[in-house]
């Protein structure tokens, strides 16, 4: 029988953990010159993942509560990057880590989109047409900051 | 049956036939704003002016009379950048037209249109930009599209791959580190001629 079972808490080996720091600290060096480099960060909206920078424009195609106007913070931030480093969640970040927020500037509807069904042969079926319009709404990227040190290091309290 | 769904979702169906004109070409476009717009979060409603044609009689204005003796008011002040006009005409459907700050225009009729129908379409106009439809080719837009450099093969690898020459004999020999089966069955067999022999 296939039995799962639940691996043991593996002490960390604390001449590993030397090594790993000295790169932990090269990076909390890094995120201090925050508005030199650009960042980037991957977010999840709605069921689907993006990736963003500031002043940039992403699109949801369906309902949203928030009216134009509204500023959002992204909670689910997977990824925070700039051009010298990566910080990958597993599977997403701590929110006191970084800091993603947006504000909705649009929302409309798309074009108008038609379903063509056609089947003459069966019974109260002729031809039908459906007509709909999406729902869209455009957020655009504010800021995306680094808050504090990486968690987990001798620099950050937690 | 999703069609269903999106009908319940997105209210009245019936205007799209009235507004949409089947012999056009819908116009393509990439998601733009004006004056870059929601930057810095700072944000400035586009839309300017909201005419409300409406008659007090017909049966067809049943719902925007509702919305003007309860709503009105209310919207008005919620939203004091927006200019409002109702321009009562008799015996006329009522329709509702937005103009922008980009000088487009939106045309939409309400005739029949619930209360609640009428404040959704124009809550809808307050939301847009003033393009009345054009059909979406991205659904987002960078102007810094990558940020890290573009991938490529040898990115995040050892330098010298790529000064390597191929085919490389280390690499290859990393391949077979042990002794094949054949090598074995040679050293066996040379193995079993020196016994015989001594």
């Amino acid at each position: 029988m296939f039995i799962r079972t639940i691996p043991k808490l593996v002490q960390d080996n604390i001449q590993y953990d030397k090594e790993v720091q000295q790169l932990y600290n090269k990076v909390n060096d890094l995120t201090h010159d925050k508005y030199k480099n650009r960042l980037f960060a991957v977010i999840q909206v709605g069921n689907e993942q993006r990736k963003v920078t500031t002043e940039d424009i992403i699109c949801k195609v369906d309902e949203f509560h928030p009216t134009i106007g509204d500023r959002i913070r992204f909670e689910k931030v997977l990824l925070v990057g700039s051009s010298d480093f990566t910080v990958i969640g597993r599977p997403i970040l701590n929110p006191h880590f970084v800091r993603v927020e947006g504000i909705v500037i649009e929302k409309t509807l798309s074009q108008t989109q038609m379903d063509y069904y056609y089947a003459p042969k069966k019974k109260s079926v002729g031809a039908r047409h459906f007509l709909w319009r999406d729902p869209l709404t455009m957020i655009r990227i504010t800021n995306i900051e680094i808050l504090g040190p990486l968690p987990g290091t001798n620099q950050s309290d937690s | 049956m999703s069609q269903l769904f999106r009908r319940f979702i997105s209210l009245p169906i019936q205007s799209i036939r009235s507004f949409h004109s089947f012999d056009e070409v819908t116009p393509a476009k990439y998601i733009s704003t004006r004056l870059q717009n929601g930057i810095g979060s700072r944000y400035v409603c586009q839309l300017q002016r909201l005419t409300i044609q409406v008659c007090k009689e017909f049966r067809t204005s049943f719902g925007t009379r509702e919305w003007i003796a309860n709503e009105l008011t209310a919207f008005a002040r919620q939203h004091p950048y927006v200019v409002i006009y109702v321009q009562p005409r008799r015996h006329r459907p009522p329709n509702v037209i937005g103009e922008y700050l980009s000088g487009d225009r939106q045309w939409i009729p309400l005739s029949n249109c619930d209360r609640s129908h009428v404040n959704w379409w124009i809550h809808s106009l307050l939301t847009q930009q003033g393009d009345p439809q054009w059909r979406l080719l991205k659904q987002m837009h960078t102007d810094s599209p990558s940020i890290q450099g573009t991938w490529t093969p040898f990115t995040n690898k050892p330098i010298d791959r790529t000064l390597r020459i191929y085919p490389d004999k280390d690499l290859t020999d990393i391949e077979y580190p042990q002794m094949t089966a054949t090598q074995q069955i040679k050293e066996l067999f040379e193995q079993e001629k020196l016994n015989k022999t001594t």
